[in-house]
């Protein structure tokens, strides 16, 4: 089987970096973007299982980019894991608001990165 | 036995006895009959036998005569007789059937007569060939001679016999017949004998002492009423005796009793009569009083009442001269009294005034007794035809009106005639009259004046004041109560104060009440500062305070009534009420959005609008937009959306570019704008469908509401500017703090992993990287969450919480630690129920309270941690037998940045946040955190948190604020 295909959206280079390292050490084949824009043609193009995108990111929100992406019948099966630093409550309910299936704390943890990332392509899988 | 019974027996005995008598007369009778019969049979039987007999010479005859004549004609008697004969000889003997004797001769003699016939007339005769003459005749004539001699003594003797037996039979009936006489005479004797018993007794039984009683009554009648009957006498009769003699007696008894009635009757008519004269004596008394209390009524002034009375009084006591001095209208205190009348005489001969106990009228007055002066103590002198001429008797008589003297009438006589004792008894009853009727006229005076004066006050007061008599009509009404209710005097007085001035829908409620306390003595609207609303004469109300105060004069209750209008008092409570009203939904709205509505309710409601806007100014656009609105209940509210603006021409828009309030009266909008500094943040706007006239004194109220909400906004506005920072200040916080040291932990964590080519001393001093990173981290997250906590918010994750896994994990992470420390560290965890909660926060809380504990006890110590469940909470203690905290400082120990003494003096690392997380995470799981410490023994900190079930499904984030919802 051919690795599934992870878009990660993030504007730290030095995040970016790792997350990519972690999922390709995980087994996944990584698609990175830096902003929402790029993210968005991106995940039009290569079609990817999975999108983590950080909230933060020039151009285009993560919010937006998970609403984009929803809207969008091409993407719209698409797993979407928000990455946040914050805790607040309204940040997370937007996530869920704007579609996102899950989301994750900054910092995390790369084994916890992988398992999230393993949960959402599994439960994506089922329905 | 009874009197009924008695006669009836004796009736019956009677009639038996006479029944007998009869029965043995009808025997005897019956005897005599039949002894009669007898004789008379015999005589039957003589005449039989005679018949026989001579029927048989009859036939010898016949036979001789034919034996000598041979004649066939002397045969037809024989024929005859030869027929009749047996039968007749039959008959006979039948005849004589009862008599045995006489039955045999009978048969003897028919046996003879038939031999006769058979043995001799047939054959010898008839058949015997005899001829006539021959001696044969002859024989056979002899021989029937002899036959009939034989036959005729046996006749004879037969008839003798019977004639005996007749005779006797005669005798018989003859005695039978004196017999039944003297049976029938006895008889009717004891008949009559009885009969006479009967009535003997009849008579003695009931007739008798009916005729006793009767007399009785007789007497009775006649007037003797000791009558009296014998009481002997059967049953009834003896009841009836008694009853009557009873009856008698009471008679005698009344009788007495009227007659000793009627002597006293006689005694007590003298007595009467003599009454009878006192009291006509007594009417033409009091007529006389009565006649001069009516003339005295006349009046009603002082004077010409004195004057009256005084005339009066002269006429009737024969006097010429007179005076009267009483109590005049002014005098209060002063115990004289003044000349009001004088009679006779001139008044300034007489002096102006007396006291008591001066001359003889004050000494009359003092002793309050008359006093009566004869000739030579008195020393008046009256002018009379020309020259002054003594008087000769006076009376001094003392005016009492309640025991108190109020003045004295003298009389005095010219004549030489003392005043006697009935006239001076009818002369003090005058006086006595008089005495009231002045005091009366006086007081009356006196109370008019009074009334004159209390009326001017009224009059000119400034409050409303009305009275009201017990049936609620207006008696007394001043102008100060015309200007208020529009009614004049006359108009208002005798009209039921309730129709008046109360208001239809109230005025039942009024009546009841009044009526309650015209009852009961006691009412809510009596006597009390009542506030009520009125009604004017035009229909309009006005609120006003009423005073209602009840006065008992004579037993009848009057009502005084102080009313005020308050209306301004009114408005001005009602203008506070909305103020406090509009600062209560500032105070108590969290927000503007929240606040707006419920300002407007407060102003709307309070003031009485029906509806009511906010229009809140957006300058760059130069419109007003609609930002709440409220309508009245029941009323339509505006119809509205987001973008509804003002239009340019509105009113709201005026009073938002001129800056002043406007008011529209009809219908009734009021727009006021509402400004911060000198800036409008935006226009109030109240309507209402009804006119309101311009109010200057709601539009104060407004204005300096408008300021208020001004403010209120402003400061509102400049709280959600803050608040917005204080999220930007956070989120940049948060994301600029952790984006680095994702980086940091999450490459350490990869080199980390790498094993291969890390020597130990690259793996410590990375371990020791890690580990600040980490530490840094928490502390980020720290500084982050108490910031949260302060704001308000705080995000728990709510899932299945095990407490006792987290206590153990805590335990266990603090377990390298104690080592290092030679510290007891334990747990004993029971089972406790999963719960619902943050699993990551409250292992922090157990994480900070098993790591101060541990931190906190020095080397050697034990710390205990301890997790049970009951009552539906989990319960963990965490003891330490460390350095304490001390008891000053336990107070603040919660706090922010609070580090103990005990914690800094030792140096003892930390930022003083934990306790001040833990708490609010406890406390937003609805739990509780306290402690206990000593100095230098111990701390033990205990957390409660109830065992909410947790929830079913994938955890997600719940919104709260300072709360688990769950």
């Amino acid at each position: 089987m051919s690795a599934q295909i992870v878009l990660v959206a993030e504007d730290d280079e030095d995040i970016l970096d790792l997350v990519e390292l972690c999922l390709q050490q995980a087994g996944y084949e990584v698609v990175t973007a830096r902003d929402g824009e790029e993210a968005l043609r991106l995940a039009g193009e290569r079609r990817p299982a999975l999108a983590l995108l950080d909230v933060q990111m020039p151009k285009t929100n993560g919010y937006e980019v998970t609403r984009r992406l929803r809207a969008d019948a091409a993407t719209r099966g698409m797993a979407i894991i928000i990455l946040t630093a914050s805790v607040r409550d309204t940040e997370l309910a937007r996530a869920f608001d704007a579609g996102a299936d899950d989301f994750l704390r900054k910092p995390f943890s790369p084994s916890d990165l992988a398992a999230r990332v393993r949960a959402a392509l599994e439960s994506e899988a089922r329905l | 036995m009874g009197l009924r019974s008695r006669v009836l027996a004796a009736s019956i005995v009677l009639a038996l006895i006479v029944g007998a008598i009869f029965a043995i007369l009808l025997v005897a009778i019956g005897e005599l009959r039949d002894s009669s019969a007898a004789a008379r049979h015999s005589e039957q039987v003589l005449a039989a036998a005679n018949r026989l007999e001579r029927r048989v010479i009859d036939l010898e005859t016949g036979l001789r005569g034919l034996l000598l004549t041979r004649d066939e004609r002397f045969l037809t008697p024989f024929r005859s007789a030869q027929a009749a004969v047996p039968p007749e000889a039959k008959r006979l003997q039948g005849l004589v059937a009862n008599n045995p004797e006489q039955m045999a001769r009978a048969k003897l003699l028919a046996e003879s007569i038939d031999n006769y016939l058979k043995g001799y007339v047939v054959p010898e005769v008839l058949h015997g060939q005899v001829r006539t003459g021959s001696p044969k005749a002859i024989r056979v004539i002899g021989e029937g001679k002899r036959r009939i001699d034989d036959l005729r003594a046996q006749f004879s003797q037969f008839i003798t016999a019977e004639n005996g037996l007749a005779e006797t039979r005669r005798d018989s009936a003859d005695s039978q017949a004196r017999t039944a006489v003297l049976l029938g005479v006895s008889g009717l004797v004891i008949s009559v004998l009885l009969i006479l018993a009967f009535s003997g007794y009849l008579t003695r039984a009931l007739l008798r002492p009916i005729a006793r009683v009767a007399t009785g009554a007789r007497r009775l009648a006649g007037g003797d009423l000791s009558a009296r009957v014998d009481e002997r006498g059967p049953a009834e009769m003896g009841e009836l005796a008694r009853t009557f003699n009873v009856m008698a007696t009471s008679l005698e008894e009344n009788r007495d009793q009227l007659e000793s009635q009627n002597a006293e009757l006689e005694a007590s008519q003298g007595e009467l009569e003599h009454a009878v004269e006192q009291l006509a004596e007594e009417k033409r008394q009091v007529e006389v009083l009565h006649r001069f209390g009516e003339r005295l009524q006349e009046h009603a002034e002082l004077e010409p009442l004195a004057a009256a009375a005084l005339d009066d009084l002269c006429e009737l006591a024969r006097c010429e001269v007179g005076a009267l001095y009483a109590r005049g209208r002014d005098e209060r205190t002063r115990d004289g009294a003044t000349l009001l009348a004088a009679h006779g005489v001139r008044g300034d001969r007489l002096p102006p005034r007396l006291d008591p106990g001066e001359g003889a009228g004050g000494r009359a007055m003092q002793e309050r007794s008359p006093l009566a002066l004869g000739y030579g103590e008195s020393g008046l002198r009256v002018p009379a035809y020309g020259h002054d001429v003594l008087v000769r008797a006076e009376l001094h008589v003392p005016l009492i009106q309640s025991d108190r003297h109020v003045g004295v009438v003298s009389l005095g006589r010219v004549r030489d005639e003392p005043f006697a004792e009935e006239e001076r008894a009818t002369i003090v009853a005058l006086a006595g009259q008089a005495a009231i009727a002045l005091s009366n006229v006086r007081a009356l005076q006196v109370a008019r004046h009074q009334a004159r004066i209390n009326r001017a006050v009224l009059e000119t007061a400034n409050e409303a004041f009305l009275a009201m008599d017990d049936k609620g009509e207006i008696t007394q009404w001043n102008s100060s109560a015309e200007r208020l209710f529009g009614w004049r005097p006359r108009e208002a007085i005798g009209r039921p104060v309730a129709d008046l001035i109360v208001p239809a829908e109230d005025r039942a409620n009024v009546r009841t009440e009044f009526e309650g306390f015209l009852r009961t003595g006691e009412s809510r609207l009596v006597g009390r500062r009542i506030e009520a609303t009125a009604v004017r004469r035009d229909g309009s109300e006005v609120p006003v305070e009423a005073t209602v105060s009840p006065l008992n004069l004579d037993g009848r209750w009057v009502f005084n009534a102080f009313v005020r209008d308050i209306t301004a008092r009114r408005r001005s409570q009602l203008h506070l009420q909305v103020q406090n009203a509009v600062a209560r939904a500032m105070a108590e709205a969290a927000t503007a959005e929240e606040a707006l509505p419920r300002i407007l309710a407060a102003l709307g409601e309070g003031l009485g609008f029906d509806l009511g806007a906010y229009w809140g100014a957006d300058g760059d656009a130069h419109r007003l937009w609609l930002e709440a609105d409220w309508s009245a209940p029941g009323v339509q509210g505006r119809e509205r959306d987001e973008s509804t603006a003002s239009g340019e021409d509105s009113l709201p828009t005026r009073a938002w570019t001129t800056g002043h309030v406007v008011w529209v009266e009809e219908p009734a909008v009021v727009a006021v704008p509402v400004l911060s500094g000198t800036t409008t943040l935006g226009v109030l706007e109240l309507s209402s469908a009804e006119l309101r006239p311009r109010d200057e004194q709601l539009i104060q109220v407004m204005v300096y509401l408008s300021q208020q909400i001004g403010q209120y906004l402003e400061r509102k506005a400049s709280e959600r500017e803050a608040e917005i920072l204080k999220d930007q200040f956070f989120a940049l916080v948060s994301h600029e703090l952790r984006t680095p040291l994702t980086s940091i932990i999450g490459y350490l964590e990869l080199v980390l992993e790498d094993d291969d080519g890390l020597t130990d001393h690259h793996r410590r001093f990375l371990g020791v990287v890690d580990r600040n990173a980490r530490r840094l981290l928490r502390l980020v997250g720290d500084l982050l969450f108490v910031a949260h906590v302060e704001a308000g918010r705080l995000a728990l994750e709510v899932g299945e919480v095990d407490l006792r896994t987290l206590t153990r994990e805590a335990v266990e992470a603090a377990r390298p630690r104690a080592e290092s420390k030679e510290l007891t560290l334990e747990a004993a965890a029971q089972e406790v129920p999963a719960m619902a909660g943050d699993r990551d926060r409250l292992a922090q809380v157990l994480d900070n309270l098993v790591s101060n504990a541990v931190k906190f006890t020095p080397q050697g110590g034990t710390v205990t941690v301890r997790l049970a469940a009951k009552d539906g909470a989990a319960l963990i203690d965490v003891r330490d037998t460390g350095v304490g905290i001390p008891a000053a400082e336990q107070d603040r120990l919660f706090e922010r940045f609070y580090r103990a003494s005990t914690a800094t003096e030792r140096a003892i690392p930390g930022v003083g946040l934990g306790l001040t997380i833990a708490k609010a995470i406890v406390e937003a799981h609805e739990g509780t955190l306290e402690f206990d410490s000593i100095e230098g023994a111990g701390t033990t900190f205990r957390v409660r948190l109830p065992l909410r079930p947790p929830p079913t499904g994938s955890p997600s984030a719940e919104r709260l604020r300072g709360g688990v919802s769950l």
